[in-house]
């Protein structure tokens, strides 16, 4: 008897890898080239400020080597039948056209180099580079190589590309796609993750409009030494020198139906504000906020820290935001003093909330779970978020609800507690 | 009677829904960031919401509730979809119940008692009007005089006009001392 998880960011990966060390067998299945999810596009953690490289590397890689797990990348569950100690399932696995086995340092880069294609790299979120349509999708990604990305890819157009098969030898673009059927599944855990907000559903917000309104997602992109910008802060070929974070953008908002609190977004503003101003002494930084919700262990002393570096946090949302010459203004009211202000800025940094996937109801309707009026999977009972309706089928991450690194990968190894519980009950 | 039960029968044509909803404010402060008003006049939308929901009633006798221009930008933003305008309208009812009405409010209304109308036509509008192909007078009491009796009947009917304290033999406001 095995284990399915879906999705291969925090949560999925942790439970992956508990669920093995158990001695089970598990496939995990990850829609994306490379493991990692979300938490690899961003630099470091808080409260403590440590690399998430330098954790989610060595999970990545433990998960990917280890014997017991069978990793399925750039793949998608297609059907779930059966039941619980037993269900068939249907996966998807679509090809990359390369054999990473081949990949060398030297052919990657040749390959590249000669590919005539240029999009938007999706993993800086489009807004800082370009990548190829045969292209590494990021520095440490896992199974680390290329991948051919067909949408781009000429191969697959009318003009029948081949350069990058000219140069190097791991290139198949006779590879197909298959379709892997996994049975004797015992228990499947669901690690979908999220989506971030997008704020042009705040349009006074003019997140289109202006190239300094930025999402915090972005700026994490700059944050990163190994990421576009080599970790420097750059708006328009300038170092910005006042910026201002706007909390609850696409959080706590009925009017685009996300009525919840997204619980990161407090302490990850707070976190970029302390690495802007390590990066930028000479900054102004100031915080728009409605409630600090600085809940998790050592965030509220890490607030304070970041208080302490002179950032200033005035209390009331960014109410609108436009242009002024090459600055942008965020106006709000300061509710704590009952006035408006309005503050000059050369970069705006729109703490977006966190999502469902926007296809959450699909693979609801696949698995047979139920999800909640804003999109998230529901749990059997507030006293157990990891159980579902479903006897047998496990839900962790933020697919069950927003929740930071470290609660994701707790409930990875909650979820992956309880699928060894059921599949010893099975084999009872 | 509790200030929420009487801003309650006040918007009774509004329904309670909209006057409770102003309970699940969070003051945020989106309104008041995004008044068009405020950035001219000391009009708070949030300190207003905050006031009533501490059930302060001398929000009612505030020159700063006729400030609001009725736009709808806080209305359109709240993240808690306060029905922030509808519920100034509701206390305003109130507040003028009470005698608290700014002058220029009981201005507009002494205009729609004289002519049936808040903005009578000018020269300006006519010939605006003229220009975009339309009737230099519209089809309402400016063309159709009889029609100000009915507004008339019912202006004195419910009391309206002793309400802004109009007057039908100087056909003009009453001096009133601004409260």
């Amino acid at each position: 008897m095995r284990s399915l998880i879906i999705g291969g960011g925090p949560a999925g990966l942790q439970a992956s890898l508990d669920l093995a060390d158990a001695g089970y067998d598990v496939y995990l299945v990850e829609r994306y080239f490379s493991l990692g999810g979300h938490a690899v596009q961003i630099a470091k953690n808080y409260p403590n400020l440590t690399d998430i490289k330098d954790f989610m590397k060595p999970l990545m890689e433990k998960v990917y080597n280890h014997e017991k797990i069978t990793v399925l990348t750039n793949a998608e569950v297609l059907s779930v039948d059966g039941e619980v100690g037993n269900f068939k399932v249907k996966v998807e696995k679509r090809p990359t056209y390369v054999n990473v086995e081949k990949c060398t340092d030297d052919a990657c880069k040749k390959a590249m180099e000669v590919c005539p294609v240029e999009v938007p790299n999706e993993f800086n979120l489009g807004l800082f580079d370009k990548r190829k349509a045969i292209f590494i999708p990021f520095s440490y990604s896992v199974p680390y190589g290329c991948v051919i990305d067909e949408k781009s890819c000429l191969h697959f157009k009318d003009e029948g590309c081949s350069r990058c098969n000219e140069v190097c030898d791991g290139i198949n673009f006779e590879e197909k796609r298959e379709i892997v059927q996994i049975d004797d599944v015992g228990s499947i855990i669901v690690a979908t993750g999220f989506d971030p907000f997008d704020p042009n559903l705040r349009p006074e917000l003019a997140y289109d409009k202006y190239k300094n309104v930025i999402t915090s997602l972005e700026l994490e992109r700059m944050l990163d030494e190994n990421g576009p910008t080599k970790g420097k802060i750059i708006i328009d070929g300038k170092e910005p020198k006042s910026i201002v974070f706007a909390h609850c953008i696409g959080s706590r908002d009925k009017k685009v139906d996300n009525p919840y609190c997204s619980r990161i977004c407090c302490m990850y503003t707070a976190k970029e504000a302390y690495m802007v101003k390590e990066k930028i002494p000479d900054a102004t930084i100031s915080v728009s906020y409605i409630d600090m919700r600085a809940f998790g262990k050592g965030c509220e002393q890490f607030y304070e820290e970041v208080q302490k570096k002179q950032v200033l946090y005035r209390r009331g949302v960014a109410a609108e935001i436009y242009g002024a010459g090459d600055q942008v203004v965020l106006r709000a009211e300061d509710t704590l003093l009952s006035n408006a202000y309005e503050f000059n800025a050369d970069l705006i940094v729109l703490a977006v909330g966190v999502e469902p996937r926007s296809d959450s109801a699909e693979l609801s309707k696949v698995l047979g779970l139920q999800i909640d009026d804003c999109g998230f999977f529901v749990e059997k009972s507030i006293y157990d978020t990891c159980e579902t309706e479903k006897d047998g089928i496990f839900i962790a991450g933020c697919c069950q609800g927003p929740k930071d690194i470290q609660d994701s990968l707790m409930q990875g190894s909650a979820a992956a507690v309880k699928a060894i519980g059921v599949m010893k009950r099975c084999n009872n | 009677m509790s200030l929420l039960s009487e801003i309650e029968e006040c918007g009774e044509v509004i329904g309670k829904d909209t006057i409770d909803s102003f309970l699940a404010c969070m003051q945020c402060g989106k309104c008041t960031g995004s008044c068009p008003s405020g950035r001219v006049t000391s009009y708070r939308t949030r300190r207003v919401i905050n006031r009533l929901q501490a059930g302060d009633r001398s929000v009612l006798a505030d020159p700063n509730l006729w400030m609001c221009t009725t736009c709808y930008t806080c209305y359109e933003r709240c993240p808690r979809e306060v029905r922030i305008t509808d519920i100034i309208r509701a206390v305003r009812n109130l507040a003028a119940k009470e005698g608290y009405m700014s002058k220029s409010h009981r201005a507009t209304a002494s205009y729609v008692i004289k002519t049936g109308h808040a903005v009578p036509i000018n020269d300006e509008t006519k010939k605006l009007r003229k220009e975009l192909g339309l009737s230099e007078v519209p089809p309402t009491t400016h063309k159709f005089p009889k029609a100000l009796e009915s507004i008339r009947k019912i202006i004195k009917k419910t009391n309206f006009d002793k309400l802004v304290g109009f007057d039908w033999d100087t056909m003009s406001l009453e001096e009133r001392g601004e409260k």
